[in-house]
């Protein structure tokens, strides 16, 4: 029998192709018109992360697959490719006071984040454990040079040069797992497929190469996803990089590493097979201490940072911990997989929106902002429009009614309670109120003290105004009226 | 190699994936920890390519390939970084590398 040639699915290949695409063509240009200045390559980057958006929203439909069924549309990687490109164009979009303040050379900055941006779309939508490990790795080194892309700063170089062991030793984990995975399926390696395989297994020896499998794969998505204690490198990395790569390193880069968690644990929710149930509940134990010692520990270690970075790094810490608790509840079984899917990604949104905006604001202010919380002092006299807007992150970080942060947890808490998680939703809570000292605490600085010198600050550009509306005014109206993310979620 | 070696081949990358988390873990040098991460894809990719005999899976021998290009663009990116740093600092050693610290 002649073998069959596959038929290309054009439509699922092509947010993929424009954006791979788009980050070549940014060097390109750059060779070739390089006196158009640092504006016409964020141009390029945002037309094409644009354009795959748009094309994933109108183009493909759900449950799309493409490259031989290594790449998915379901719910939740659909959605989390979309989440992803708005991500990485609202990256983009707060990043030139960055790359003018720093002199980043602009076409490989902005090349780099379309890169990482790509990495991230396609581990968004892949089901296949060899795609997940490329594309995590794809995401991994572009942000490896982000991070030291301050060729004047030691603290830079020492920030990707911390990345850099971790992500690379975190990596090794990740993919010695899954080739036990793949070993214990008996030589499966798409997700589906496992989840068959896995039903008929017998064997010690395989359930055995499937649990340490599992174990080791978990511990690769923890570092990627800083969940203590997998998280020491977290607060040095997002102090030393540059602002916006840091912003694209907490939000991005753990929307698709979740996203890619859940398509990796789907074969456990389904509990299938005594075998499957007996892991899952171990799986959930282990995601349930996770869950709680990130809560914790990024709540209590944030109230004592005094940098701004630092504190919103232990604060991404905290909000991993709250989004695992997600992923427990996903992996107990009880609740059906479109509610837990529609948590998951309300949250996702939610806390997208509102990092870019913090981060966003601490990139417009330069070192300023990047500093410690008392230079925030007064901010609201010198530049009221960037203090509302930080306070507006400030307050739904916080999980403040009437802002997006809290439809967020509040979805997330009521389910883990359903499930019957109460305990961990009791820290959860606690760790919430905790959390409201050191996000108020930098409103107290820019409302209620005055201003300590007479630093002048030079106002926002338009693009970054631009970028830092798009993501605020979500924040007050999803949380406001929340019902439009059910539409939302729903419909398209 | 067949089937008598599966095992043996699983259990050789099992422990030198160890001795690869031990010397991320105990190595100071900034190259040790990185050549010590090398052992440790090198690992998964030698269970890889066993666990692929042993199922018949062609595409297994492409997959290892897959890996060796990645460890390949670690490497490249990763020894420029320590260069880097080296200019700035004149050394490598991780537990000199204290600039962010709170």
């Amino acid at each position: 029998m002649p073998p069959t040639i596959p038929t290309i699915q054009w439509w699922p290949t092509l947010p993929i192709l424009l954006v791979a695409a788009t980050g070549v063509l940014i060097l390109l240009a750059d060779l070739v018109v390089a006196q158009r200045g640092p504006m016409f390559s964020l141009f390029i980057s945002i037309v094409g992360m644009g354009a795959a958006l748009i094309v994933v929203a109108n183009g493909v439909s759900e449950d799309a697959a493409a490259f031989g069924q290594f790449v998915r549309y379901d719910f939740v990687g659909r959605w989390g490719a979309m989440i992803v490109l708005a991500c990485g164009c609202l990256v983009a979009l707060i990043s030139p006071r960055t790359v003018q303040l720093y002199e980043l050379p602009p076409a490989e900055y902005y090349a780099l984040l379309v890169f990482a941006v790509f990495g991230m779309l396609v581990l968004c939508i892949s089901v296949e454990l060899f795609t997940i490990f490329l594309s995590v790795e794809i995401v991994a080194v572009a942000i490896y040079i982000l991070a030291g892309l301050m060729r004047n700063s030691s603290r830079s170089a020492e920030a990707a040069l911390k990345y850099f062991i971790l992500g690379a030793f975190s990596g090794g984990f990740l993919i010695f797992g899954f080739v036990f995975l793949y070993g214990g399926a008996g030589g499966s390696s798409v997700l589906g497929e496992i989840g068959l395989s896995i039903m008929q297994i017998d064997s010690l020896w395989e359930t055995g190469c499937l649990v340490l499998g599992l174990a080791l794969a978990l511990a690769g998505f923890a570092f990627k996803l800083t969940l203590v204690p997998f998280h020491l490198y977290a607060a040095d990395v997002f102090e030393g990089a540059p602002t916006p790569v840091a912003t694209l390193l907490a939000t991005g880069s753990k929307v698709a590493g979740f996203v890619a968690l859940i398509h990796v644990l789907t074969p456990l929710h389904q509990h299938l097979s005594a075998t499957l149930r007996a892991i899952a509940a171990d799986v959930g134990s282990l995601l349930w201490l996770l869950a709680a010692l990130s809560i914790v520990v990024g709540n209590v270690v944030a109230l004592l940072q005094r940098n701004v970075k630092r504190m919103l790094a232990y604060s991404s810490i905290a909000h991993s911990g709250y989004l695992l608790m997600a992923a427990v509840v996903f992996v107990e079984g009880s609740v059906k997989l479109a509610q837990v899917e529609f948590v998951i990604l309300v949250y996702l949104i939610a806390y997208v929106l509102m990092k870019v905006v913090a981060f966003g604001v601490a990139a417009t202010l330069g070192a300023r902002g990047e500093g410690n919380i008392e230079d925030y002092a007064g901010l609201a006299q010198q530049s009221p429009r960037l203090a509302f807007l930080m306070a507006i992150a400030m307050l739904s970080l916080t999980g403040i009614p009437g802002t997006i942060g809290f439809v967020g947890k509040f979805y997330i808490f009521a389910r883990a309670i359903e499930a019957g998680f109460v305990m961990l939703v009791i820290l959860a809570v606690l760790g919430s109120v905790v959390s409201a000292y050191y996000y108020l605490r930098v409103i107290v600085f820019m409302y209620m003290r005055d201003p300590t010198g007479e630093a002048t600050i030079e106002p926002a550009t338009m693009i970054q105004r631009v970028g830092l509306l798009l993501a605020a005014v979500p924040i007050v109206v999803l949380g406001v009226f929340p019902q439009m993310l059910v539409v939302l979620l729903s419909n398209v | 190699m067949g089937e008598a070696y599966f095992g043996y081949n699983i259990f050789l990358s099992v422990i030198l994936f160890a001795l690869g988390v031990l010397g991320v873990l105990w190595q100071r040098n900034a190259l040790s920890v990185f050549m010590s991460v090398e052992l440790m894809l090198n690992a998964a990719n030698l269970a890889l390519i066993t666990f692929a005999q042993q199922f018949g899976d062609a595409a297994g021998g492409g997959l290892v390939l897959l890996i060796i290009t990645v460890a390949a663009a670690e490497a490249g990116v990763g020894l420029a970084i320590f260069i880097r740093l080296y200019r700035q600092r004149a050394t490598i050693e991780l537990d000199k590398a204290t600039e962010l610290q709170g």
